[in-house]
């Protein structure tokens, strides 16, 4: 179980609620812009510190009363809505760059490529993210999410940008990643569609409140 | 025309160029972030007090801190067995003093350009903040960091006001071929100052191409 309480100030803004998500499933954030739903991921990553807050990840604490994990020592992925593939390196480098350090070069690089070809970017490895598409920079930065190995996996608007064809292909392909290696997963989206083709649990995050969460009522996922 | 003052000169620029860059990159670093510590602007402001206040005035305050009769003076004196003020060490020192500032001018506004979204995923991907600076930030503000450094070089390298006062003009020692120029004007050895006036001409204007060329291959 993913369980994360936060109660965060972010200038005049504040977000506060409690979300649980299972794992090995996609939990779909949606709500409209500006309601906080970059806010509740930035939380999960340590990025920022909610106080009082709450982030425990199955027996792990990432945060409580008593700690925080920096967000180098929190097992997660992250794919921010801008993407944020580092300019100065090529695919493969981007990828590599979360993969376990204590390892050799050429294994830290096979593994690189190994995420790239599940992203499905495979062939792209030696090219920079100014001559890559949407589509295929979504992928890099999915694929460079996944060879760090998280345990959470947090997407924002990760297929903002595509087309309807693409979108679609996307969404199952993080779907298949999300069930088949069980991680905990949140997708934040305000498109409503977009939800639906997660076929995930939903959480509303409306006005700084993180609201319905599925588990809180013990209802089961749709 | 003797080339003493000009290889001295491009000794302490080269020196200067050096300390000025590593501790300017790391005061920039520490400025540009984005969380507000108490004293930032106060840090700024000394930082670049030497861009606005007189070299006289400069040289003053550093001869009273580390002049042979301060307490700092002394005890420098009787660790390294030197004076620091009247030496080489206050040359590189006066220089170094001069382009600080620019470098931490530069340097700052080129880090805070890079996007901080990158740092971040740096971060989530299991860097450290010292990984994620110079992994990341750091190569990505290359360019500017090379600008800073550039004018740090020139100003070290043109440095009169601040040199003369706590370094002295010492031949062969502190009298470094901005001070050379000077005295042999005075001395009406015009050939010899229009010789060291050309040489510092051409060493700006050859660093600065070559540091403009290297900029625009590391950029795309």
């Amino acid at each position: 179980m993913l369980g994360v309480t936060v109660d965060l100030q972010r200038g005049n803004f504040r977000l506060t609620g409690t979300l649980e998500a299972p794992a090995g499933a996609v939990t779909v954030v949606v709500g409209p812009s500006g309601a906080g739903k970059t806010s509740l991921l930035l939380a999960i990553t340590g990025l920022v510190r909610p106080r009082p807050g709450r982030v425990v990840v199955d027996e792990a604490v990432w945060q409580d009363e008593a700690r925080f994990l920096p967000p180098e020592e929190r097992a997660v992925g992250w794919v921010p809505q801008s993407l944020a593939l580092f300019p100065h390196l090529s695919a493969r480098d981007n990828v590599a760059f979360g993969v376990e350090r204590t390892l050799a070069r050429a294994e830290r690089r096979r593994r690189a490529d190994e995420a790239l070809a599940a992203a499905g970017a495979a062939g792209l490895e030696e090219r920079r993210p100014s001559t890559l598409s949407g589509g295929e920079a979504q992928r890099v930065a999915l694929a460079r999410a996944l060879a760090r190995r998280p345990r959470v996996l947090l997407l924002d608007e990760p297929l903002a940008a595509l087309d309807r064809p693409l979108r679609r292909a996307l969404a199952t392909e993080i779907r298949r990643v999300v069930e088949r290696e069980g991680l905990y997963a949140l997708h934040v989206t305000h498109d409503e569609e977009e939800a639906e083709l997660l076929g995930g649990r939903v959480v509303r995050v409306e006005g700084g409140r993180v609201l319905a969460n599925p588990l809180d009522r013990g209802a089961r996922s749709p | 025309m003797t080339l003493g003052p000009l290889w001295l000169s491009l000794g302490i620029a080269l020196a200067s160029t050096l300390i000025a860059g590593s501790v300017g990159v790391a005061l920039a670093a520490a400025l540009a972030t984005r969380r507000r510590f108490v004293g930032r602007e106060a840090v700024d402001a000394l930082v670049t007090a030497p861009l606005v206040v007189p070299p006289t005035v400069l040289g003053y305050y550093v001869l009273t801190l580390l002049g042979a009769s301060s307490p700092l003076g002394r005890a420098i004196e009787s660790l390294f067995g030197a004076p620091i003020v009247f030496t080489r060490a206050g040359a590189v020192l006066a220089a170094t003093i001069g382009a600080l500032p620019l470098v931490v001018k530069t340097a700052r506004a080129a880090l805070e350009g890079v996007d901080p979204t990158l740092v971040d995923v740096a971060r989530t991907l299991g860097a450290r903040p010292l990984r994620a600076f110079f992994a990341v930030r750091l190569p990505l503000a290359g360019r500017g960091v090379v600008a800073a450094l550039t004018l740090a070089f020139a100003r070290a390298l043109g440095d009169f006001g601040l040199t003369l006062m706590v370094a002295g003009d010492i031949p062969g020692r502190t009298r470094t071929a901005s001070l050379a120029i000077y005295d042999a004007l005075a001395a009406g050895r015009e050939a010899e100052a229009a010789g060291l006036v050309a040489v510092l001409t051409a060493v700006g204007i050859v660093a600065l191409y070559g540091v403009n060329r290297l900029t625009r291959r590391t950029v795309g």
